[in-house]
């Protein structure tokens, strides 16, 4: 199948290196101490972060840092058929674990022992790149909680098709089978906190596709930012400050 | 919000809280009912001294720790302690206010008993403060409300919905039989046949309509099938984490149903099945009706109503062409129009009215704080002929009939203006959509 | 015609050419298939200590619809649930695999369970067994209709067969709406189709109402009629229940 037109063009009208159009909200839930919407096309998830609280389980108590818990789950209606699936399966496991493992290593959790952070992710629509969006909602909802972290972990995918490195797939081109690199930066430190790829990938050509991945992250990070930044003006605003 | 040169810190209650009273071994002032700055001297004297406090912490948790000049998010253990430092006066007098509550007589027989150490101060033993391990302190309230992962509330506050719902004048400056008011949002989910989304408060639902060919029943050959399922996301309350949610979700699966689908032989149903037909006996179509609850503050059921009402009138059949000539015994083979779609005749599906006891008086349109202190609760699904099409009680306590009749004749007045409110809310969002 | 319960085919017919007939409630002349009068119950049949090992249990029979309810407790609370200074009740209903016509998996009812639950947490006076729990374990042996009313009434039975304390005895009636006619505690195949149903649980000594569902459309005078037939039925009911009941006693005084 052709996944790139002899124009340039990708299924869905971009070009290989162009990204969804993305959108970001913050106070979906406004019952939760921080929450998130985030759109990347048709992908929309919603995060909601409920903490630092007391520890609901107390043997699972760490005396030096913060305990960080998350689920993942996906709508009924989240994809084009309708799907019938029980909280829990092996893959929103597999997610959930990505999930709190990338933001732990971005939350100041040292700073916060004996406490536990629950980050709850809940997919509204998947159209490709579900991970990535939920990375991104996660931060900006631990951003919204006030949490601490050293940086805005972002997250964005990029494949490989067609001999063309293609940014951010989506569930069209996901469902290719070709590789499918999904990366998770700190972009101020510049550090990598998560990749992860499918399928098979000459060396010298998965750098390129690494490169394309992180140009994606940053732009969602200078996203990010902007959202943020709009966020506390409003706030200011609304304080009178 | 707090100023250390470009510094500049909004942070949530919850962070420092945590934060600080786990680093520093807190020494709250129990001598004195606060408003001295005693506690100053007690900490590192290099904290203090560079400090400039301007204290904007409000009602709702303040959001944001960022660093004025690059903008980025960052932690400063400095301000989460000259924060709490100038909420110190508050804290005090929270914890003065509840030391009178008689609902923590001692710390032995108080449930939470198991966690109250040993090391509370001597002098005050009766103050209710929880002491994690050695180090940390906790507020009763904020500890029930983790524990249970529900409203917990004090008896003041009880005192407060009680006597408020008495007077007629409810927290929010409602009325008794005020509703909140309702925002519908259609076409949220584009891959569905209908979606709407319906925030009353904080209260946030999503409802979506999926249309598929199927196989109508044996014993129904005439109609379509419905199915309605409700889920509880955990984003909504963390008791919904994993298997939590199921129970809620299963009681509003059923009481939907019940309300919505009317009786075994489809008689007051408030989605014509008939109408899904498309050759009896063999193919029909079926309605999977999917609600997420995205955020809860009470009311959910009504809110779900609400929002699988504007799902369905937002919701396009498509127009089906069954091939002439099949013979009985096979499929028929079908054509599905990408064009054109019918639409779906929702004027007789019924609004959902949920009356909840409080006390002696009942109440719409319920918040979360409100329901916890309900006796009971009855759901009336109303049509817009003013028929009842399903009654659902909920709570245990006992209601006379003559109660019941009365919720009846007051739930079928309040539909009708919440019928057409949420009528023209409807039409509004559709109108939005197609400009 | 009367008899539809009563033949069935001999051969196998397909079921769209059964369903085509004209529904039988429809006809004038109408009667009931076990041949009741529309406001008459069925006969009542209620038995406790069916099950030894329990600490209360019952056994109602409600024409073809069989009922064992046995209570267990009240037992210690389980470790992880939070302290609690009242009682908590524990609740299950499950079908036997033979109890429909078309052979079930047996399945836990959950919705019979949220139910029962709901009608009689109101009846039970959970501060007199704090920090414990109560068992309700209720089995359909036979389905015939009107499942949900008998069993909640023989498990308030049940309950007071193992000493539980309440306010008093639910008893529970439900009643069908047939195009015009309202009949009472129907069986199966009225249920199958019926145009809507109401079903009471209420305390009658204290005429309240601790559970109450409505499906189906109705107007409010109709509401009123069917909800006085359940309350009239229910009181009757509770007779019998307590006249069991005492003859259990007087039996085991002897």
């Amino acid at each position: 199948m052709e996944f790139v037109s002899p124009e340039g063009l990708r299924l869905d009208g971009r070009r290989p290196m162009e990204m969804r159009q993305i959108r970001a909200e913050i106070g979906a839930v406004s019952k939760a101490d921080g929450s998130a919407v985030f759109e990347m096309g048709n992908t929309k998830v919603i995060a909601a972060v409920y903490g630092p609280r007391e520890l609901q389980n107390r043997s699972q108590q760490i005396s030096s840092q913060a305990l960080v818990r998350c689920e993942y789950s996906m709508a009924n209606f989240s994809t084009g058929d309708r799907m019938r699936k029980s909280k829990g399966d092996r893959r929103s496991t597999e997610i959930s674990l990505v999930i709190r493992q990338t933001m732990e290593a971005c939350i100041l959790t040292h700073l916060m022992p004996r406490s536990q952070i629950d980050i709850y992710v809940q997919v509204l629509q998947a159209d490709g790149g579900t991970r990535s969006a939920c990375i991104n909602a996660a931060t900006l909802a631990l951003a919204d909680a006030g949490i601490p972290m050293c940086d805005l972990v972002t997250s964005c995918s990029a494949g490989y098709l067609n001999t063309t490195p293609l940014l951010d797939l989506n569930y069209v081109e996901d469902s290719a089978g070709g590789p499918d690199v999904t990366l998770g930066i700190l972009p101020k430190l510049d550090k990598v906190t998560l990749l992860q790829m499918d399928s098979k990938l000459p060396i010298d050509i998965l750098e390129n596709v690494m490169q394309l991945a992180i140009e994606g992250c940053k732009a969602i990070a200078k996203y990010i930012r902007e959202v943020l930044l709009e966020n506390t003006k409003q706030l200011e605003y609304r304080r009178g400050v | 919000m707090i100023r250390i040169g470009s510094l500049e810190a909004i942070i949530p209650w919850n962070t420092f809280r945590c934060f600080f009273l786990n680093s520093l071994n807190f020494p709250f002032p129990t001598k004195r009912p606060c408003r001295s700055f005693q506690l100053w001297s007690r900490l590192p004297a290099r904290i203090t001294q560079s400090l400039l406090l301007h204290s904007h912490l409000g009602e709702n948790g303040i959001n944001r720790l960022r660093d004025t000049k690059s903008n980025s998010i960052l932690a400063l253990p400095l301000l989460l302690i000259s924060l709490i430092i100038c909420e110190c006066c508050r804290l005090t007098q929270l914890l003065v206010s509840l030391s009178h509550e008689p609902r923590f007589p001692s710390p032995a027989v108080h449930p939470l008993s198991r966690l109250w150490s040993g090391s509370l101060p001597s002098h005050d033993p009766s103050l209710p403060r929880l002491i994690l391990g050695s180090k940390v302190v906790f507020f009763p309230r904020l500890t029930l409300i983790s524990l249970q992962g529900m409203v917990s509330l004090s008896l003041e506050e009880k005192h407060f919905i009680k006597g408020g719902i008495a007077q007629d004048l409810r927290c929010d400056g409602r009325k008794r039989l005020t509703c909140r008011p309702i925002y519908v949002e259609t076409e949220v989910i584009p891959q569905a046949n209908g979606s709407a989304r319906v925030r009353m408060g904080a209260t946030d639902v999503i409802s979506s309509v999926k249309a598929e060919l199927g196989k109508p029943s044996s014993s129904h050959p005439d109609r379509g099938k419905v199915f309605i399922n409700i889920d509880c996301s955990s984003t909504a309350e963390p008791a919904f984490e994993g298997r939590g949610g199921e129970e809620l979700s299963a009681e509003l699966s059923i009481s939907l149903q019940r309300c919505l689908l009317g009786g075994k032989s489809g008689a007051g149903a408030g989605i014509d099945l008939s109408s899904l037909v498309i050759t009896e006996g063999k193919l029909c179509w079926d309605l999977y009706i999917d609600g997420l609850v995205v955020s809860s503050d009470g009311n959910l059921l009504d809110a779900l109503g609400a929002a699988i009402k504007a799902a369905l009138s937002n919701t396009g059949i498509p127009r089906v062409q069954v091939a002439a000539g099949a013979s009985s015994d096979e499929q028929p083979e079908v054509d599905i129009s990408d064009e054109e779609f019918l639409q779906f005749d929702t004027s007789g599906v019924p609004v959902i009215v949920t009356l909840t006891k409080v006390g002696k008086h009942y109440i719409v349109d319920a918040t979360s704080e409100e329901e916890s202190q309900m006796s009971a609760a009855v759901s009336i699904s109303v049509n817009r002929q003013g028929h009842i099409c399903g009654i659902t009680k909920r709570g245990g306590a006992g209601l006379d009939p003559s109660i019941i009749l009365d919720m009846i004749s007051v739930a079928k007045h309040v539909s009708e203006q919440l019928m057409n409110k949420l009528d023209s809310e409807i039409a509004s969002a559709e109108a939005e959509e197609e400009s | 015609m009367a008899g539809k319960g009563g033949t069935t085919p001999a051969t196998y017919s397909p079921s769209p050419a059964t369903a085509k007939k004209k529904p039988p409630h429809l006809k004038e002349d109408w009667l009931r298939p076990d041949g009741r009068g529309f406001h008459q119950c069925r006969p009542a049949f209620f038995r406790t200590g069916a099950v030894n090992a329990a600490s209360g249990s019952a056994y109602a029979e409600f024409g073809n619809t069989k009922v064992i309810v046995s209570v267990f407790g009240p037992r210690e609370s389980k470790k992880a649930m939070l302290y609690n200074d009242t009682g908590r009740l524990n609740c299950n209903v499950s079908l036997t695999t033979f109890a429909t016509p078309v052979r079930g998996q047996g399945l836990d009812h959950k919705e019979y369970t949220a139910m029962l639950h709901k009608a009689l947490e109101g009846a039970i006076i959970v501060e007199s067994f704090p920090k414990t729990t109560v068992d309700v374990f209720a089995l359909v042996l036979e389905s015939s209709g009107s499942d949900l009313p008998v069993i909640i009434s023989c498990a308030s039975l049940a309950l007071a067969d193992a000493g539980i304390m309440m306010y008093d005895l639910v008893a529970s009636v439900s009643v069908s709406c047939l195009s015009k006619n309202l009949v009472i505690d129907p069986i199966l195949e009225e249920e199958n189709c019926q145009d809507g149903s109401l079903m009471i649980a209420c305390m009658p000594s204290r005429y309240e109402i601790t559970q109450l569902t409505v499906t189906g459309e109705w107007s409010t005078p109709k509401i009123n009629e069917g909800m006085q037939l359940c309350l009239d039925a229910c009181a009757k009911l509770a007779k019998i229940m307590r006249l069991c009941l005492k003859e259990a006693a007087s039996d085991s005084q002897e």
